[in-house]
């Protein structure tokens, strides 16, 4: 053959392959019809039925499908009007919520009263449910087939998040006349005709109540629909079974779920056409997948942080979130028999609060690297009405403790608690039973990586302090259900999250002396701490209750009884084609109608050239080999 | 023919006591990791205790061992795999099973492919050309190959062809899923039906996972049959073909390849088998739902009755390999019989 023409055909080969490629690949670029929001998660939701939902992944999905009687104003912790348009709270321990009309499911049905009181009473205590669907009020007023069997609906579980509700004694359907009339039709009566108040009661005044309302937990869910698709096909499939602005398309184990806006969603309706939660283990694949476009909003790794925000294409937000972080100390005077109690002093947790490097623990790349807030006091600035701003570290002109290893020195001098016997270590005799040298037990969770480098931390500040420090690692369950409630640590790091949206959460578990030997670790015992809180928790007025948490707040400053230390901050990113994304202080992919998303140009090498380089290496991979085999090998 | 028949019985026969011995020991290590399931799914202190040991009862981890081991075993044999427990709670491990497995399935196509083409054709062209530049090329290659990370490897692939020339899919998530699931394995799938398009994202969005996975077992395999090629070139009978006048390349793969692919089958048979079982760390860096990071999944998460499941059904599959590459064995050499 002449050269000529093996060339020829060589480019004809080449060129019909390209050709080829780019016919073939080309449907690749015309997609994009509908609007996706792709969203990637870190692991698969647990469940999409409401009740059972306490994880994250799972709350972010069914926060979407589903609406509450109580939301929140978006990017906000103020309660909106959801499912319930108004709500009275009646000093005597009561809610009346009213019930908002012309909501219909995803399947079409109207939402009912009697959906709300189902949806609602599956989160109760078990004794209170069957009390409930027991009472003659229900078995008269209906007469519903399905009430028999609701135990064979979940079998005896109970929802995970029951505990939180045990303060509720009852929960039922009234006909108050919000909406004027008085017709009662039991499970058929549509919101409009009465009986469209949901009465919900407490055993004592908790006026945190109205917060429960905005679980995920308490989402309303279609009960024919519930009743139909039975557990499996609640936690699997829930099609139909919500109000929220997307209904559930389908769920692919293990790689994404994806939901479709609902057209006829009372609130604002979604932009997006599409949301895909999409299950991305590798925290790196996460990061990269968010780079380059193939997702679009995320909760980025700690680690991936300040990479992300240096991406021109990637916003993102961060901002305190709920959760707090405190050294606490053991405040108590005698717990065991090794304790010194020289830590009920107050002075000496002063003391060792100045020699606590906070800047370090927030802004080093050791511990959070600049991921977190200050911690002032007890509540996060998130709850702003219970928050008092202005209470600020010593350098930023406030009384707050910071890292000052001389003014720590000077207080325990003035003590007189001074070296005695010249080992570097402060001599405590006198103080103590147990010891002459100043020595502390610091307790951490192994596994805890920032809690252990705070242990070493503090033993190297502690030391020039004259602090000796010994520090201790635990498993989890030790280290919490055995060590602090035991008061075998002096000194520990332990974090807080909030059980519900509300200041009481930060104080009454924590700080009230009923909670000694549990969550109060601290062993914090001061009758007026108690006593404001008490107030505090039955008082209606939000006035009232905020300056009541002030006061403590107040108190436990002054008294030490915790190191203050960090409050982690929410990290947010989405690429710059989203928009209007609200961020959520409560870290949770809410409010997703509001989001806009603008189809990127298309970032990379086009199709075409691709396929033109495919198929000249392929072309020239073909003839090389050919001519190989012709010529034989070389010997 | 007759012995043969009669060995594979035999091998599916000898079956039983290795499945079970694997259950044992799975079960054992299983229960032997401090935490359970239950705990998992109430970490951080999120379930009321309460809930943690009404959960700990439904699942009847509050059953001595040999009773739970006993009652995985009966429900086994009636072909009840049971339900996981905290990586989907609630969901059927069949189930769970059956639709990772063709994911695993079309990464072990496309990376036995990988093996085969470039591993087999690189071992030969090294021997032929034992000690030029080319062979020192491919041995180099082949010891990277062996030695590099595959989760490295893996995210280097993605930061170059993903990120930098962004030529393929990062992920494999967003493939274009055929309108017609018959087999579940997309290629194959997308053939079924004529779906180029299908075929296009199947081929893309394996390309970067599978070069990731092949590379080790490519290595393998070139190492393998480099070194028994070069044996067989020193053979009596290859001396007698270069004698009797034929051709260097009628030589190298009529004769000589020939005979030296029997211990590559080998090799490739127990790769192949073993990518099958899942690559996790593949599967894990290019978040493609088989079986590898299911059952990875299952263990970080102690969902006891998935892992027992995955791994039971890994090591029928590595069984099964193995049996498959004795069988071939009596087919490509005349003179092996059973």
């Amino acid at each position: 053959m002449k050269k000529s023409v093996k060339y020829s055909l060589a480019l004809v080969l080449m060129l019909s392959l390209a050709a080829s490629g780019i016919i073939i690949l080309s449907p690749i670029k015309a997609q994009a019809v509908t609007t996706t929001l792709k969203i990637a998660q870190g692991g698969d939701p647990i469940t999409l039925d409401p009740y059972d939902s306490w994880d994250s992944a799972s709350n972010d999905v069914i926060l979407n499908i589903y609406d509450q009687l109580v939301m929140y104003v978006p990017s906000t912790l103020q309660f909106r009007p959801g499912l319930a348009v108004g709500w009275q709270i009646l000093p005597n321990t009561t809610i009346i919520f009213n019930i908002r009309r012309n909501v219909t499911f995803h399947n079409g049905d109207p939402m009912t009263p009697y959906d709300v009181w189902w949806s609602l009473q599956r989160v109760l205590p078990l004794y209170l449910r069957s009390a409930l669907f027991n009472s003659s009020y229900i078995n008269n007023a209906t007469a519903n087939p399905h009430h028999w069997n609701w135990s064979e609906y979940d079998g005896d579980r109970e929802s995970f998040v029951w505990l939180l509700f045990e303060p509720v004694k009852d929960i039922r359907m009234a006909d108050i006349g919000f909406w004027g009339n008085t017709t009662f039709t039991g499970e058929n009566a549509t919101a409009g005709d009465g009986w469209d108040e949901i009465v919900v009661e407490f055993s004592e005044p908790f006026a945190p109540g109205l917060s429960l309302f905005s679980y995920a937990a308490t989402s309303i869910v279609n009960w024919k629909v519930a009743t139909e698709l039975g557990p499996h096909g609640m936690k699997f499939a829930p099609v139909g079974a919500g109000t929220g602005p997307f209904k559930f398309n389908s769920w692919i184990l293990n790689y994404k779920v994806v939901l479709d806006k609902w057209e006829n969603y009372w609130g604002q309706v979604p932009h997006v056409d599409r949301v895909e939660f999409q299950t991305i283990l590798s925290a790196s694949s996460r990061t990269l997948a968010i780079k380059t476009g193939m997702v679009d909003l995320l909760y980025p790794e700690s680690a991936d942080w300040y990479d992300l925000k240096s991406d021109p294409n990637i916003e993102t937000w961060q901002e305190a979130g709920l959760g707090t972080r405190y050294i606490s100390f053991q405040c108590l005077q005698n717990v065991t028999g090794r304790m010194f109690g020289i830590l009920s002093n107050t002075t000496v947790r002063k003391a060792l609060s100045y020699a606590i490097n906070y800047d370090e623990i927030i802004n080093g790349e050791l511990f959070l690297n600049g991921l977190a807030t200050r911690m002032t006091q007890p509540v996060v600035p998130a709850i702003e009405w219970a928050y008092n701003s202005s209470i600020k570290p010593e350098d930023e002109g406030g009384i707050l403790p910071i890292y000052n290893i001389t003014k720590a020195n000077e207080i325990l001098d003035s003590l007189g608690i001074v070296d005695v016997d010249g080992d570097g270590i402060r001599d405590i005799k006198g103080w103590t039973n147990s010891s002459d040298d100043f020595k502390l037990i610091y307790g951490y969770n192994i596994g805890n990586a920032v809690r252990e480098r705070v242990g070493t931390l503090l033993k190297d500040s502690f030391a020039q302090i004259g602090v000796d420090l010994e520090i201790q690692g635990d498993e989890w369950s030790v280290f919490l259900y055995d060590k602090i409630v035991n008061g075998a640590y002096d000194i520990w790091m332990l974090g807080w999250g909030p059980d519900y949206i509300d200041p009481d959460t930060y104080f009454y578990p924590l700080f009230h002396s009923k909670f000694i030997w549990s969550t109060n670790g601290a062993g914090v015992n001061i009758s007026s701490v108690d006593t404001m809180l008490e107030q505090a928790r039955a008082e209606t007025n939000q006035t009232i209750r905020a300056q009541l948490y002030k006061n403590v707040t107040n108190i436990l400053i002054n008294e030490y009884v915790w190191a203050w230390c960090y409050i982690p901050d929410n990290l947010y990113a989405w690429r710059t084609t989203v928009t209007g994304f609200k961020h959520s202080p409560l870290d949770q992919m809410d409010d997703l109608e509001y989001v806009e998303i603008t189809p990127s140009a298309g970032a990379g090498i086009p199709v075409e050239v691709i396929a033109i380089i495919v198929g000249v290496v392929v072309a020239v991979a073909v003839i090389g080999g050919i001519a190989y085999w012709r010529k034989g090998a070389p010997a | 023919m007759k012995g043969l028949y009669a060995y594979i019985i035999r091998r599916l026969i000898l079956l039983i006591p290795v499945v079970l011995g694997v259950m044992l020991l799975t079960f054992i290590l299983m229960h032997s990791i401090p935490g359970n399931p239950v705990a998992y799914l109430g970490g951080s202190g999120k379930l009321p205790p309460d809930a943690v040991e009404k959960l700990i009862k439904i699942y009847g981890l509050d059953q001595p061992l040999f009773i739970q081991f006993f009652l995985y075993l009966a429900n086994v044999f009636q072909g009840n795999l049971g339900t996981s427990i905290s990586v989907n709670p609630g969901a059927n491990i069949t189930d769970l099973i059956l639709t990772a497995f063709p994911h695993t399935v079309e990464l072990t196509i496309y990376s036995s492919i990988i093996m085969v083409l470039v591993g087999i054709p690189a071992g030969v062209i090294s021997a032929k050309k034992r000690n030029s530049l080319t062979d020192n090329v491919t041995r180099v290659g082949a010891l990277i190959g062996v030695s590099m990370p595959v989760f490295w490897l893996g995210i280097m692939l993605q930061i170059v062809f993903g990120v930098a020339i962004p030529i393929f899919p990062l992920l494999w998530a967003g493939i274009h899923e055929p309108a017609v699931k018959a087999t579940g394995i997309y290629l194959i799938d997308g053939f079924l039906s004529l779906d180029f398009r299908t075929i296009v994202d199947s081929i893309m969005h394996y390309a970067l996972p599978s070069i990731a996975l092949g590379a080790l077992s490519l290595s393998i395999v070139t190492r393998m049959v480099r070194s028994s090629m070069l044996e067989v070139l020193g053979e009596d009978y290859i001396r007698t073909a270069r004698a009797k006048g034929c051709s260097e390349n009628a030589t190298i793969y009529r004769h000589a390849l020939r005979n030296s692919l029997l211990p590559a089958t080998t090799v490739i048979g127990l790769q192949i088998g073993g990518l099958l079982g899942g690559a996790v760390l593949t599967e894990t860096v290019f978040a493609i739902p088989g079986v590898g990071r299911l059952i990875t999944d299952a263990i970080l998460k102690y969902d006891y009755p998935l892992v027992m499941a995955g791994v039971l059904f890994i090591a029928i599959i590595y069984i099964i390999a193995n049996l498959v590459v004795d069988v071939l064995y009596a087919y490509l050499d005349p003179r092996i019989r059973y």
